[in-house]
């Protein structure tokens, strides 16, 4: 007997796609989802989230129609939910595309099952995001005026900021994360297209399916664009959240002024992402029956970054007081001690224990492969990185360098009710993409599979 | 558009597939395509083919988005209307990296789709591969090929029959073009 070079399960671990699927069943499972007749949970959740997103539609218009004083901002805190909400929301994106590009670079084939999933939380999220810098202008009217386009007065936008420099990058991050995401999916809308019976729906299908047909020539130049727009994706997320973090760097403000800035944000970035996938990905595969494609394994990962990301959060909170009191600088040593143990010190709190000591359980193999634990934990990661935002914009912000310019911020229930609109827009969109979308990365998974069952035919022939 | 008859056979594994599109080429057939659900490793090689020129077209793409980018900053900041914002000189140029860098990117990736459309000639929503009644398993799990059978003078019943002895399945023959 010959030696086994290629273990059916590398490393010892267990399989990616389990329960014998053969191509067909795995073009059944996740083409059904579409097919089948409505679920009866849908219209219900489908509607709550639209009269949720009503109610955010209803807090712009009245924002747009009265002006950004309908908000708790104030002098000092010219910043608060809108940007928290920005920054939270931006963040979420970045897993998905983190998912899609930089696992694709990385080779980790466990990414075919959660990425298209992920890319539509990415798209969504950033939708969500991009309300805020619109609707924060007051006059949304004059939103061109941040395109070198020749305004009434001639005056070019300034490019020295790094609001515009957020401008490109988000703008640029939401299209590219679209033409990457909707590459993703043409062979499998095409597989749609050629499941549905003739009329409209093979129609609308086959439309967006460009008539793809899957010759070899096709893939060759199809996967070639894959690795170059992962490749450029990759640099891309983490330009984004870089840039987010400059809008607050490279201001004199104490608390902000910090080069950590754009490691630290990057990192917070991914792991608010992976807890938005988890709390989006543990009901949805029980809900859409995926268990066999996205197993525990794939859960496991998730949560094994959850952990690693927020140890580096944990990290970067620690650096910044470190910093704070070696640095020397009195107005920076305030600032923290007034974050952690001023007016708005709960906060504080309630983002490390949410961000740094929650997390820490996913060190025990039994949370990492309990879906309960990880959906809980994951929601304390949701709120924890929504209040690191809030603390690093509003703490910073409401006492700087003069005690006579100090002020207080409080939501009032535009701010609150606009936020919650967000999660309206987000699961709307959400709920509409697991109805007519293939949730699952049907061609990767396939080839997922086959990649498999050559291991196994391997084994087999070199254990006989 | 020359009109030529080939014949089309299901295969039912990639493995099947490959050592079908190895006989073939040996038994001289140069024009073969292969139909897949999803790529299959090494194809590309056993179908003879060279590797996508798309990397030059990023290339360029990605060039073009960087010079523009750049430009754009320079002559609106420093020749267009120049104006003095928080002390900075005209010309900034550490400011223009990030929006220079974002552009190197967004027509990078608009390039890589475009050029990929391009080359596949796509969108095109009919062709007739689509008029076989059984191509439909070419997204789902089947893997086919298609010859042109002209090339080497052998009759269509040979031809059915090495795609049989292969492993086809629903061998059958079609107009092709190109």
């Amino acid at each position: 007997m010959s030696e086994i070079h290629v273990p059916a399960r590398p490393g010892g671990r267990v399989a990616l796609v389990q329960g014998g699927q053969t191509f067909g069943s795995l073009t059944n499972l996740v083409s059904g989802i579409t097919e089948a007749s409505t679920p009866k949970w849908w219209w219900p959740a489908f509607l709550t989230s639209l009269t949720v997103l009503s109610v955010g539609v209803g807090m712009a218009a009245y924002l747009i129609s009265t002006g950004i004083g309908v908000w708790g901002l104030n002098s000092p805190v010219g910043w608060a939910f809108d940007i928290t909400n920005f920054v939270f929301w931006i963040g979420i994106g970045h897993a998905g595309t983190l998912i899609s590009a930089i696992l694709f670079l990385f080779r980790q084939k466990w990414r075919t099952s959660i990425n298209r999933f992920a890319e539509a939380m990415t798209l969504f999220a950033v939708a969500c995001a991009g309300i805020y810098p619109l609707i924060h202008l007051g006059r949304v009217w004059l939103m061109w005026w941040l395109f070198p386009a020749p305004n009434a007065n001639a005056i070019y936008p300034n490019f020295r900021s790094p609001l515009m420099w957020d401008v490109a990058a988000v703008s640029t991050y939401a299209i590219v994360s679209l033409l990457f995401w909707y590459v993703g999916l043409i062979p499998d809308l095409a597989t749609l297209r050629d499941r549905a019976a003739p009329g409209l729906r093979q129609r609308i299908y086959g439309f967006f399916a460009l008539g793809w047909r899957g010759a070899a020539r096709h893939w060759q130049h199809y996967e070639m664009a894959y690795l170059l727009l992962a490749g450029i994706a990759t640099p891309l997320v983490i330009s984004v959240h870089t840039i987010v973090s400059m809008d607050f760097a490279t201001s004199i403000l104490p608390g902000w002024h910090a080069t950590i800035f754009p490691p630290y944000f990057v990192a917070g970035a991914v792991f608010s992402g992976f807890a938005m996938v988890l709390t989006l990905m543990v009901p949805s595969r029980v809900i859409f029956g995926l268990e066999n494609i996205v197993t525990t394994r794939h859960l496991e990962n998730i949560c094994k970054i959850l952990l690693a990301t927020g140890l580096m959060v944990g990290y970067a909170y620690s650096t910044e007081f470190f910093i704070a009191w070696y640095g020397g600088n009195p107005y920076e040593r305030f600032t923290f001690m007034n974050r952690a143990f001023g007016p708005y010190g709960w906060a504080y709190w309630v983002m490390v224990t949410c961000n740094v000591l929650s997390p820490q359980i996913f060190w025990f193999k039994k949370a990492r492969t309990t879906p309960w634990i990880m959906f809980v934990i994951s929601i304390f990661v949701n709120i924890g990185m929504w209040f690191e935002r809030f603390v690093i914009i509003v703490t910073s912000l409401h006492r700087d360098f003069l005690p006579s310019s100090w002020g207080m911020f409080v939501p009032t229930w535009v701010d609150i009710f606009e936020f919650i609109g967000t999660f309206g827009l987000f699961f709307t969109l959400f709920l509409i993409f697991v109805r007519f979308v293939p949730i699952v990365a049907l061609s990767e998974v396939k080839a997922v599979l086959s990649d498999q069952n050559h291991e196994m035919q391997h084994v087999e022939r070199a254990a006989s | 558009m020359k009109s030529a008859t080939g014949a089309i056979a299901r295969f039912d594994s990639p493995d099947h597939l490959m050592s079908a599109i190895r006989t073939l080429r040996e038994a001289g057939f140069s024009e073969i395509e292969a139909y897949t659900p999803f790529p299959i490793h090494g194809i590309d090689e056993a179908l003879g083919r060279q590797r996508s020129k798309l990397p030059w077209v990023v290339l360029v793409g990605g060039l073009f988005g960087a010079i523009s980018g750049y430009l754009v900053q320079w002559y609106l900041s420093v020749v267009e209307y120049p104006l003095i914002v928080g002390g900075k000189p005209y010309d900034s140029r550490e400011a223009w990296i990030p929006i220079t860098f974002e552009m190197t990117i967004l027509f990078a990736a608009f390039s890589a789709i475009g050029g990929m459309f391009l080359f596949n000639r796509l969108p095109r929503l009919h062709h007739p591969l689509f008029d076989v009644p059984t191509f439909s398993r070419a997204t789902n799990d089947g893997f086919f090929l298609t010859v042109r059978i002209f090339e080497v003078p052998q009759d269509r019943q040979a031809i059915s029959e090495l795609l049989a002895s292969c492993g086809g399945h629903d061998v059958t023959t079609l107009d092709m073009e190109d």
